[in-house]
């Protein structure tokens, strides 16, 4: 009886345990995630160009290695603009705030590689939560 | 063929969304505008922040338009993030959210002279695939060659057909409080 009453006891300690984990987890943190498509910012676009449902659908939500070259910097919003070979369109990567010192040494035209999680496109393809993969 | 078409219906998107008239000094936009919304009560905080709202406006038109992607809102919970995306705003099936509409009176702004112009934004706002008309106080901001807005509204979840499941009423505010900032560049 005293058994069944400790495997009770300690079955309510780890659902309680999962359960504030659960809770209180943080959202997904792009800089320990491995990447799920490596691409270049040229490819990405030119998929959301042919069948934007259908990209939208494979890069939503996942986590992308894209390399491109940097077409403008805006510090302000920690933001790079990737070029894509599109006249209206780039890619948007918006960089986690710490990241900040990391993008004030980068200029116009540097090829660069980075980490993000894609959340779809407006006029841009926009990638969130990005860090600056170091090129090998 | 098919790829052709594709391309057109993504530039007549891009035009849709800059408006139809030739590129000229009178368009203004940006691609790293920002939406926070907080929906909390006072049983918890439920704050979001997206910082990659694309904005355009049209000073001699007076038209103006927002659009943002729905997976881009961050929260500080990663289960908040899922049930918003998946449960609320469901993000696969509607993953945008638009306004198109036009300043009351753009007369009012002038873009060559400092100050805070007051004014009121009349449109559409679609969120859930819902369209909604809304009327919207806005203000421009002109600072030393640096074109801002700024707007404050709130957000009837019932209006666009959000539904939040009985356990969890209580702790999310059935009207959200959504603030708009984005720092314009000439187009």
């Amino acid at each position: 009886m005293k058994r069944i009453a400790l495997i009770i006891f300690l079955f309510l300690i780890i659902a309680a345990l999962v359960g504030s984990y659960l809770f209180m987890r943080k959202p997904t943190d792009t800089r320990y995630e491995k990447p799920v498509y490596e691409l270049s910012a040229v490819a990405l676009m030119k998929d959301f160009t042919l069948d934007e449902a259908a990209a939208t659908q494979k890069y939503s939500d996942k986590i992308l290695l894209i390399t491109g070259k940097i077409s403008e910097i805006n510090l302000a919003s920690n933001t790079i603009f990737l070029d894509a070979a599109d006249p209206m369109a780039t890619i948007t990567c918006s960089f986690y705030d710490a990241e900040s010192s990391n993008i004030q040494t980068l200029k116009k035209g540097d090829l660069i590689q980075i980490k993000g999680k894609c959340t779809g496109k407006l006029i841009d393809v926009v990638v969130n939560n990005c860090v600056l993969n170091p090129l090998k | 063929m098919p790829k052709i078409i594709h391309q057109h219906t993504s530039l007549l998107f891009a035009f849709l969304l800059l408006g139809q008239i030739g590129f000229s000094q009178n368009r203004y936009f940006t691609k790293t505008g920002t939406i926070t919304f907080s929906a909390g009560t006072a049983l918890e905080d439920i704050d979001a922040i997206n910082k990659s709202v694309t904005s355009v406006f049209d000073i001699s038109s007076g038209q103006m338009e927002f659009a943002a992607l729905i997976k881009g809102f961050e929260f500080k919970r990663g289960l908040m993030q899922e049930h918003f995306n998946e449960n609320y705003m469901e993000s696969e099936k509607y993953p945008k959210a638009t306004f198109i509409g036009n300043f009351e009176d753009v007369s009012k702004i002038n873009l060559k002279k400092e100050g805070i112009y007051s004014t009121t934004v009349i449109g559409l706002l679609t969120i859930h695939n819902v369209k909604k008309e809304v009327v919207v106080p806005c203000s421009i901001k002109v600072k030393e060659g640096i074109i801002s807005s700024e707007a404050s509204f709130k957000v009837s979840l019932e209006d666009y057909k959000i539904k939040i499941p009985g356990p969890v009423k209580d702790k999310i505010s059935p009207s959200v409080k959504v603030q708009v900032a984005c720092i314009y560049k000439v187009l």
